[in-house]
């Protein structure tokens, strides 16, 4: 049996924790106790402890669905974990209600019950909903690659290798062309399973596209998922530790992979819009032949794309 | 014996256009959204707007992914959009590649909801022409006819329409109850209505390349020819 995180113990504890005595004492009928549940202005510890109390009560359920929509994130949290745990699958309505939760651990919460839930189809509802409708960045990700995309890895660059104690130099940089480039808007977000990164894919039809935003390429208004694709070819063999891809900026997530292997992403959701970032392709370039590179690019707002220069950095 | 078919020729001609009458016609070869007579004054929705080099020029319905209209819009409800009796539609157009996630690539509309069972009688009224895009990337021609008290909608057959390349798409309808569509002059599939009878005139303004109001559904290319045709009634 899987064992919930942590940090729902945490949760947990933290509301079924006893109140201290003074507490008690205005909490000592259930009417205090939903005068004070009820009551937006008062201290959030007694709110709490009223909270708790009432789950006791008959109207539990209730409870839990006023607590859903609670300003109080620690109540709207302990009311995930005790619908889950109280009513299981049968709380899936309830949830389901609930996939816009801006707290991220709520939200993480949320996500961790729907992978929980025993029927199948009632998990992969949830998690879909939460992939595409929650407000929190991560727990979007995580419910993504729960369902559909499960392509993630670890960037780990030479100068981030603990065992490599030396300056890291780069040797040569190779740009790649500004103009070239394959484009395709992928709004059903799909591409992958239609094997777009694969460098044998026939990419003929797509159109053609700089290295600019794809607003002012004759895709204003686009925003969601594009691919793009491009060959090059490398230089013989160099004496180097480790090669590099580096891009000055994708607005504004991207996933990479060349000659078909995955080799990594850069997803830190609107803010990335202007981060360079590198790539370790050490293992997967081809020296002294051509090689093709796909990056899978998501634009949630405003202008998207490619659109700083690109290069292969060779690393010493 | 030349004048004989020249003769024979026109006859047959004015046999065929005999109680045809062109009600409507965009062409936005010339760079223009009003109908070619200037009869029908249209307005820009969005991003959509005339692009393509001089003498090919064609409406680029507009790309977005909110929940926002495109295409163009007639500056009034125009009743005459809305045939008495027997009419054709065609619209010739392209798709681009997909940038839009709706099923529906709307290219005529003016009765704005697609609900059989909404209770606001506005909304069953005027035609809606357009493709359904099934997951397999088939386009389905479709249209909706409303009756004033029912809305019928009438599917052709999947077709398979490549990107970037012109098609022309004409939906007929005799008046009575026989649905035809027509895909580059060949017949896609022959249906009929359940109601039957003229369409009730549209409640709403005419809307090129997406839906009146929203749940927009926009045409995802671009559409060069407009024109609705009033056609002889079977009994004529």
């Amino acid at each position: 049996m899987k064992k919930l995180p942590l940090f729902i113990f945490a949760a947990a504890l933290v509301l079924s924790a006893d109140a201290v005595n003074p507490l008690k004492e205005q909490l000592s009928t259930p009417e205090q106790c939903r005068a004070v549940f009820n009551d937006p202005k008062a201290d959030s510890v007694l709110r709490r402890a009223a909270f708790r109390k009432l789950l006791e009560s008959p109207h539990a359920d209730a409870v839990l669905r006023s607590g859903l929509k609670d300003a109080d994130t620690a109540i709207r949290s302990g009311s995930v974990y005790r619908l889950f745990q109280k009513k299981g699958d049968s709380a899936f309505d309830q949830l389901k209600g609930a996939v816009r939760e801006s707290d991220p651990q709520t939200a993480a919460l949320l996500l961790a019950c729907a992978q929980r839930f025993k029927d199948k189809q009632k998990s992969r509802e949830l998690i879909t909903l939460l992939s595409k409708q929650s407000p929190v960045h991560e727990v979007r990700r995580a419910a993504v690659r729960i369902i559909d995309f499960p392509y993630y890895r670890k960037v780990m660059l030479l100068r981030d290798n603990p065992t490599h104690d030396y300056e890291v130099v780069t040797v040569k940089s190779i740009p790649l062309a500004q103009t070239g480039w394959k484009f395709r808007p992928d709004p059903m977000e799909n591409g992958h399973h239609k094997s777009w990164f694969k460098p044998e894919f026939n990419d003929a039809k797509w159109k053609n596209i700089s290295l600019n935003v794809w607003e002012k390429q004759g895709y204003d208004g686009y925003d969601g998922i594009a691919w793009y694709r491009f060959r090059f070819t490398m230089p013989e063999k160099m004496d180097c530790n480790a090669v590099e891809i580096h891009f000055d900026a994708v607005d504004e997530s991207a996933w990479v992979w060349l000659n078909g292997k995955y080799v990594g992403q850069h997803d830190v959701g609107p803010s990335g819009w202007n981060m360079p970032f590198d790539l370790d392709i050490t293992q997967e370039i081809k020296w002294g032949g051509e090689n093709q590179l796909t990056v899978r690019v998501e634009d949630t707002m405003a202008a998207g794309g490619i659109w700083k220069p690109v290069k292969i950095n060779i690393v010493k | 014996m030349k004048k004989q078919f020249i003769i024979t020729g026109i006859l047959l001609f004015s046999i065929t256009l005999f109680g045809q009458e062109v009600i409507a016609h965009w062409d936005f070869s010339k760079g223009k959204i009003d109908s070619a007579d200037g009869k029908f004054k249209m307005n820009f929705r969005g991003n959509t707007k005339i692009a393509g080099p001089e003498g090919k020029q064609y409406l680029d319905v507009g790309i977005t992914s909110k929940e926002t209209p495109e295409g163009i819009i007639s500056q009034k409800n125009y009743p005459e959009l809305t045939p008495d009796g027997a009419f054709r539609l065609e619209i010739k157009a392209r798709l681009r590649e997909q940038t839009g996630t709706k099923p529906y690539l709307i290219l005529w509309d003016t009765h704005y909801s697609m609900n059989p069972k909404s209770s606001d009688p506005k909304r069953k009224k005027g035609l809606i022409f357009y493709l359904v895009r099934s997951k397999d990337g088939k386009l389905r021609p479709a249209a909706a006819f409303g009756f004033g008290d029912s809305l019928d909608f009438v599917y052709g057959n999947p077709v398979e329409l490549e990107e970037d390349k012109d098609f022309t798409l004409a939906v007929e309808y005799d008046g009575v109850k026989k649905v035809s569509f027509f895909l580059d002059g060949k017949l896609n599939r022959a249906t009929a209505v359940k109601k039957g009878g003229p369409l009730a005139k549209a409640a709403y303004p005419l809307i090129i390349g997406d839906r009146y109001r929203s749940g927009f559904n926009r045409f995802d290319g671009q559409i060069l020819e407009v024109k609705l045709t009033a056609l002889p009634s079977p009994e004529k």
